[in-house]
């Protein structure tokens, strides 16, 4: 049993108390911090002071030189980063938007005017799943320009002359892309029904006592209030796809020639083929501005389009 | 009269739609179904047209090849240790620090929780270079401590299980002080029971993550008898170019765990990404 005198300890315990409670705080922050300093924030600083330096790998620290604004300045002439670059802006205008259509069209229907909605969203996530390496197998197979199944149907139903696909470089990056966009469709559709499934009904009901119909309650209310998980999206898909490497080095490889290069798989290249640490390091800023440049100004137009109260 | 037959034209609508989205469904699945069945065949059947989905001749000597070296034993034990360790860690290390961050008062608490939220701007591929390199002065370049301990310390964990913790009403914890518990009496037989949802999801995203990791393996390893699946699957793929039936047996024999586990928790495995978001 507890008495009163127990339960308010003398000011003494309770500093104590306090300031064991700090200190568990600390203790348990600790290891988290310390693992994030070491294997995070030390990493980009690092990055910083190796896209000024070129370094001689074999020497050890005596091996870095200083080289100011040199690597910054190679990048405007390097055809690789120009190609990667575009490759990049290609990419993202292209799969983000086609992919959020679909999965919106998709989603809306779903959301209302089917049976066994669960199973199917179930089903259209599984590609989302599985790993790039295996589907970037399986889409060379199914696209492979002589004998591959989707080249034999286009030939079938009367292209007689069906793209190369993957190894084609006019194609390669549409490969990529079209490969992302059923990898990630799926996706996109579950944060879109959970959007739609937030939405209160008595909004709805509210709707169809003024008389709306289902385009008017699907473009004034269902639209507006998944602006938030369409921003959301947004935002997930542009640094995902700016940082787009797995696929590229799995199926491609960056070919034919440099056609299907982007900006990771620049670094990549740069860092460990080529061993040159310090030009690498220069591109992987480029990488992480273009990143923060497109986060940013997507923050800054959200106030335009996005809708959070209701 | 007039609503009844409103009620039918609705239900007739709905299974046509449906009829039309399982449709979509199926087609959305036919790599997958394509990749399967190919396993199964004879390399001279592979690319036969039109597409025999059951194969007329089965040959199953195509798993015998994935499985002939023992290669792929040893890709599923370095991925099945890197994952689970990584997962572990990574939920063990997340919830501390967001306990601490959610529920202790601690001078600069606040201060310090924003600069290490900001870290999460940060993208692995940006640091790769200066990571191959740290871990090379480590001594850790090319084991498998390389891939687990980074892995480890999330921002992404913190995040979300901090929003967890906060939620769970103080008036728990502060009747289990006055009763004497410590506080890692009180995280564990309080906190982490209540919020153990939060933890599977963690769980789940975390597992996924490590299991497909390609661009860490890739770069940080150089003996192939430390590979993981996908790295070791390419491997294997570059050996086989020639053989369809073979690589797509490989890639099957990649994708089936993590198959499965979707399968075993697959509602709980879709609405673990709803709640994620820099992670996929």
């Amino acid at each position: 049993m507890t008495t009163k005198k127990d339960r308010a300890p003398k000011s003494g315990a309770f500093l104590s108390m306090r300031r064991k409670e700090a200190l568990t705080g600390y203790l348990f922050v600790l290891p988290n911090l310390a693992g994030t300093l070491i294997f995070v924030v030390l990493p980009l600083v690092m990055t910083m002071v190796l896209s000024f330096s070129d370094w001689d790998f074999a020497r050890g620290l005596d091996g870095l030189r200083f080289v100011k604004w040199e690597h910054y300045k190679a990048m405007f002439s390097d055809e690789k980063i120009r190609v990667a670059l575009k490759n990049n802006l290609f990419f993202s205008f292209t799969q983000i938007p086609v992919t959020l259509v679909l999965a919106l069209l998709l989603s809306s229907v779903l959301h209302k005017y089917v049976f066994f909605k669960s199973a199917l969203r179930t089903i259209y996530f599984v590609p989302f799943i599985t790993s790039w390496v295996a589907v970037s197998l399986v889409f060379k197979a199914l696209f492979e320009p002589e004998a591959g199944p989707v080249n034999n149907l286009l030939r079938a139903i009367g292209f007689s002359d069906p793209p190369g696909w993957f190894v084609d470089k006019n194609w390669a990056m549409i490969s990529i892309i079209l490969m992302t966009i059923w990898h990630t469709f799926g996706y996109y559709i579950v944060i879109l029904l959970a959007g739609m499934q937030s939405i209160s009904r008595e909004l709805y009901e509210a709707a169809e006592i003024d008389g709306a119909n289902t385009v008017v309650k699907y473009f004034r209310i269902t639209l507006p209030l998944l602006t938030p998980s369409l921003f959301f999206i947004l935002v997930v898909s542009m640094i995902n796809s700016l940082k787009v490497f797995d696929q590229v080095a799995v199926a491609t490889q960056g070919g034919p020639g440099i056609s299907s290069y982007v900006l990771v798989y620049t670094v990549y290249d740069y860092a460990f083929q080529f061993f040159d640490m310090g030009y690498a390091s220069a591109i992987a800023w480029l990488l992480f501005l273009v990143i923060l440049a497109f986060t940013l100004l997507q923050w800054q137009l959200q106030k335009k389009w996005v809708y959070y109260d209701v | 009269m007039k609503a009844d037959q409103t009620r039918k034209n609705v239900f007739w609508g709905k299974l046509l739609v449906t009829v039309v989205l399982a449709v979509c469904g199926i087609i959305c699945v036919l790599p997958l179904l394509w990749m399967i069945s190919t396993s199964f065949k004879y390399e001279v059947d592979v690319f036969k047209y039109p597409i025999r989905w059951i194969p007329e001749r089965w040959n199953l000597n195509t798993y015998k090849t994935v499985f002939s070296s023992g290669m792929f034993f040893t890709f599923y034990l370095n991925t099945i240790k890197v994952t689970l360790i990584a997962v572990l860690g990574n939920l063990f290390f997340a919830a501390i620090t967001a306990y601490a961050f959610a529920r202790l008062r601690f001078r600069g608490r606040n201060v310090l929780f924003f600069i290490y939220l900001a870290t999460m701007m940060i993208p692995n591929q940006v640091i790769l270079v200066p990571k191959y390199i740290l871990f090379k002065y480590l001594g850790i370049l090319d084991t498998h401590i390389a891939l687990y301990l980074p892995g480890m310390f999330d921002v992404f964990g913190v995040f979300l299980l901090r929003q967890a913790f906060k939620s769970i009403p103080f008036d728990f914890s502060e009747a289990a002080v006055i009763d004497g518990a410590g506080q890692f009496r009180i995280f564990f037989q309080i906190i982490l029971p209540m919020a153990m949802p939060t933890f599977l999801t963690l769980g789940l995203l975390s597992f996924t993550s490590n299991w497909n990791d390609y661009i860490n393996p890739k770069i940080f390893l150089s003996t192939d008898t430390l590979y993981t699946l996908t790295v070791g699957l390419q491997t294997f793929q570059l050996a086989n170019s020639s053989n369809y039936a073979v690589i797509m047996a490989g890639t099957v024999v990649a994708l089936v765990p993590i198959l499965i586990v979707f399968v075993l928790t697959q509602k709980y495995f879709t609405e673990s990404f709803v709640t994620s978001g820099i992670k996929g």
